[in-house]
């Protein structure tokens, strides 16, 4: 339908610059003609150069997304509880929490989205080593992992309580070169439409001593390692 | 020199035929007047001249060239009639510009007082002019391009008599001062009959006559008389138009008395009165009929 | 009085300068699409919301389609536009014979081309500059003046090329139109017959070829071999074509 009005549209500005002359007092002077374009021009001109400037700053401070495989092996890892070998940048905190025989599992809201890992040691320790690793948000070809907003567990003698992140909203424009001027640039021509969304909360990892009993709210998705 | 040759030059639209093996040659530095009725031609024969139109058949030589798509045609010669149009983006003032680029012989100075005596505005546009303001414009770049050739086809039109008058002279002046070929077309013969040195009379889809204009007068004459005198004399004579004043009458006929003849004519009482170019014309062209005199009064022809 | 012995380059010379000022509606008309273009190009964006959970994403897509898109109607429309009755005549008030009008028609239509297919590579730059502008954070693909000037050259240069090529193609069927009435309801009737008649051939489809021709192209060089090599056709099709029109009639 909207193709249709489209080429409707298109169809009267050509006939309308098709029409014959008419008798009109109010035509536009050739000079203000060449004024018009020179300005439209020198207009287009300085946007380029603008948008360059304004580029080098801001436009493209965000990263691009890592590649699917780091991304695979840092979830891998993750999951089998394998923190050793995770990249300190991508961890954001580690603690250590002296606990008796019970640990409670709260939770305070719906949507807690984190990953919870538990791993039992081969001693009793009474200390829960607590790993926390960063979240990560990728929009289609974009990183947008420092933008999400995530809530660390908060602990007490005897329990640990997972909050409710606080609501992340993220508003972004991307721009691409008209598809056809794109046939000789080494840019890729296929049309990044993806919009695909890629999203992990923070990852929590218990490090928890071998007799522990452990006690978890059923909102709660535990993943329990050797178990 | 001659300038224009046509030879067995036909030009149909379709089925209907305009021009039907014409023939005719006009001369270096002759004023020729193309004159015909309403629809004979004589703007196709302008236009095949200038090159803007193809003959059907037959040879045409402007300049030695084939004036059709010849450039050499183009840059010697000019049409001015009423398609002569230009962009609406130019304004008078640049038209003159731009055609002091094209035309090697622009006269600018002629061109400017020539505007300026008929007050045309700088900034107007030839598009917005009324029609007899667009005729006078056209008219000024037709004298001013000082072309070996130039055409002008009605070129009057929608003019008013005082502007008509100024522009027939300015005609003439500059003719004596730069002689060039010039065709002039107009539906007034009688305007522009003392202009003029050669006729070329269109008629029948062919050159009925072609030469001086005073060769076009002699070839009738006009005769006045008693009533009674005139219609016993023309019993047995081709009368091309009458007219009835009073008791007087006057018919026009052929020039071909001898000189025995007049003498008798003078001693009957019947004066013998030359022509206009135009009434010859009109007698040339009209025939035996009587013209539309003839429609009223069916008494002086049987 | 002496003759002039015009030459057919001084002609075409005059000619394109006259066309140069007699033509400035052509340009007039390219900064109406090209704003049409800059304005629609915000109009069209895609874009779209999810969410889920505790995200919200926001998202739009700009390109510089429009723009270009509107750039080559027009270039179509020009071409048909200085075929036209009332050009033709106007051209033969001055010097001019039909090889001559022709050919300085085509150098203006090419002087145009160039002007508008860079212009319209530049217009995307307005869409980004303004959408930069606004609080969400833009991403672009680079291929800025200064960040990658070679993509920049290459991408005018194919703007210009298939801005040309459309100007051709409406120059071509402007001088058919202009040859016989009987033309544009033909061409009118084969717009809408010919896709038809794809679903019938297989594998010989003449506009998805004549698309792929050039849409294929993966060599800037070959393109611009192709697009002069086409040009060139065209231009000798509309001199065949309307080499016995006859003008002011």
């Amino acid at each position: 339908m909207s193709g249709l009005i489209s080429l409707i549209f298109i169809a009267l500005i050509m006939w309308y610059f098709l029409q014959g002359r008419k008798k009109s007092t109010r035509q536009i002077n050739k000079k203000w003609t060449y004024v018009f374009l020179a300005t439209y021009a020198a207009l287009l001109i300085i946007a380029t150069v603008a948008v360059e400037l304004v580029d080098t700053t801001s436009l493209n401070s965000q990263p691009k997304a890592e590649s699917n495989e780091h991304l695979n092996r840092l979830t891998t890892a993750i999951q089998n509880g394998d923190i050793g070998s995770i990249d300190s940048s991508t961890i954001l905190s580690k603690k250590t929490q002296t606990i008796g025989k019970t640990l409670r599992m709260n939770a305070q809201g719906n949507d807690i989205n984190s990953t919870i890992i538990v791993e039992r040691k081969s001693e009793n320790d009474g200390l829960i080593e607590e790993t926390i690793i960063k979240p990560h948000l990728l929009l289609g070809e974009y990183d947008f992992s420092d933008q999400l907003n995530y809530e660390i567990p908060e602990w007490t003698a005897y329990s640990i309580t997972f909050l409710e992140p606080p609501l992340t909203e993220i508003t972004y424009t991307t721009y691409q070169e008209a598809y056809l001027l794109r046939q000789f640039t080494r840019t890729s021509r296929q049309r990044n439409n993806s919009h695909h969304t890629s999203e992990r909360q923070i990852a929590v990892h218990l490090l928890v001593p071998k007799d522990l009993i452990i006690t978890a709210d059923e909102r709660l998705y535990i993943n329990y390692i050797n178990e | 020199m001659t300038v224009i040759e046509f030879n067995d030059v036909t030009k149909t639209y379709g089925k209907r035929i305009v021009l039907n093996k014409m023939t005719f040659s006009i001369r270096h530095g002759v004023l020729t007047g193309i004159i015909g009725r309403n629809g004979v031609g004589k703007s196709t024969v302008m236009k095949i001249i200038a090159g803007h139109i193809q003959a059907t058949s037959g040879d045409i030589r402007v300049f030695s060239d084939k004036p059709f798509n010849s450039l050499k045609v183009s840059a010697n010669s000019i049409l001015v009639d009423d398609t002569m149009s230009f962009s609406d983006k130019l304004t008078l003032k640049d038209i003159l510009k731009e055609a002091d680029r094209f035309y090697p012989n622009w006269d600018a100075p002629l061109a400017q007082r020539l505007f300026d005596y008929f007050s045309f505005h700088s900034d107007a546009r030839q598009i917005d002019l009324s029609k007899g303001k667009k005729s006078t414009f056209n008219a000024i770049i037709g004298l001013a391009s000082h072309c070996p050739l130039t055409i002008f086809d009605e070129p009057t039109t929608g003019m008013d008599t005082v502007v008509r008058k100024d522009f027939y002279r300015a005609l003439l002046k500059d003719y004596i001062a730069h002689p060039r070929t010039i065709l002039l077309s107009s539906h007034h013969l009688e305007e522009i009959e003392d202009l003029l040195e050669n006729i070329l009379l269109i008629h029948n889809k062919t050159a009925l006559f072609h030469g001086p204009v005073t060769d076009l007068q002699e070839m009738f004459v006009s005769l006045i008389g008693k009533n009674e005198l005139i219609s016993t004399f023309i019993a047995d004579i081709e009368i091309f138009s009458s007219q009835i004043n009073g008791s007087f009458s006057e018919i026009l006929v052929k020039n071909n008395f001898t000189p025995d003849e007049i003498k008798q004519l003078h001693t009957q009482g019947i004066q013998l009165v030359p022509v206009s170019a135009d009434d010859a014309y009109v007698a040339l062209t009209t025939g035996t009929k009587g013209g539309i005199d003839h429609v009223f009064n069916g008494t002086l022809v049987n | 009085m002496y003759l002039t012995e015009p030459l057919l380059t001084d002609v075409v010379k005059k000619q394109f300068l006259h066309k140069l000022k007699a033509y400035t509606g052509v340009f007039n008309s390219l900064l109406v699409m090209q704003l049409i273009g800059i304005i629609l190009g915000f109009g069209t964006s895609s874009g779209g919301s999810s969410s889920g959970g505790t995200l919200t994403v926001n998202y739009s897509f700009l390109t510089g389609d429009v723009p270009v898109i509107f750039t080559l109607l027009w270039a179509f429309s020009m071409g048909i536009l200085v075929t036209t009755l009332a050009y033709r005549n106007d051209a033969f008030s001055f010097v001019s014979n039909r090889l001559s009008h022709n050919i300085s028609s085509f150098l203006f239509l090419l002087f145009a081309s160039v002007i508008a297919g860079t212009l319209a590579t530049l217009a995307g730059s307005i869409i980004k500059l303004i959408s930069s502008f606004q609080s969400d954070p833009l991403f672009a693909e680079t291929s800025g003046l200064f960040s990658s000037p070679a993509d920049f050259f290459i991408m005018t240069s194919t703007s210009v090329l298939y801005t040309a090529l459309f100007a051709s193609m409406g120059y071509v069927v402007g001088s058919f139109i202009q040859r016989s009435k009987f033309v544009l309801p033909l061409l009118i009737a084969a717009i809408f017959v010919i896709p038809l008649l794809q679903l019938n051939m297989r594998g010989q489809d003449l506009i998805a070829n004549s698309v792929a021709f050039f849409g294929t192209e993966t060599s800037l060089l070959l393109f611009l071999l192709k697009i002069i090599v086409t040009i060139s056709i065209l231009f000798a099709i509309s001199i065949g074509v309307t080499t016995k029109t006859e003008v002011r009639k």
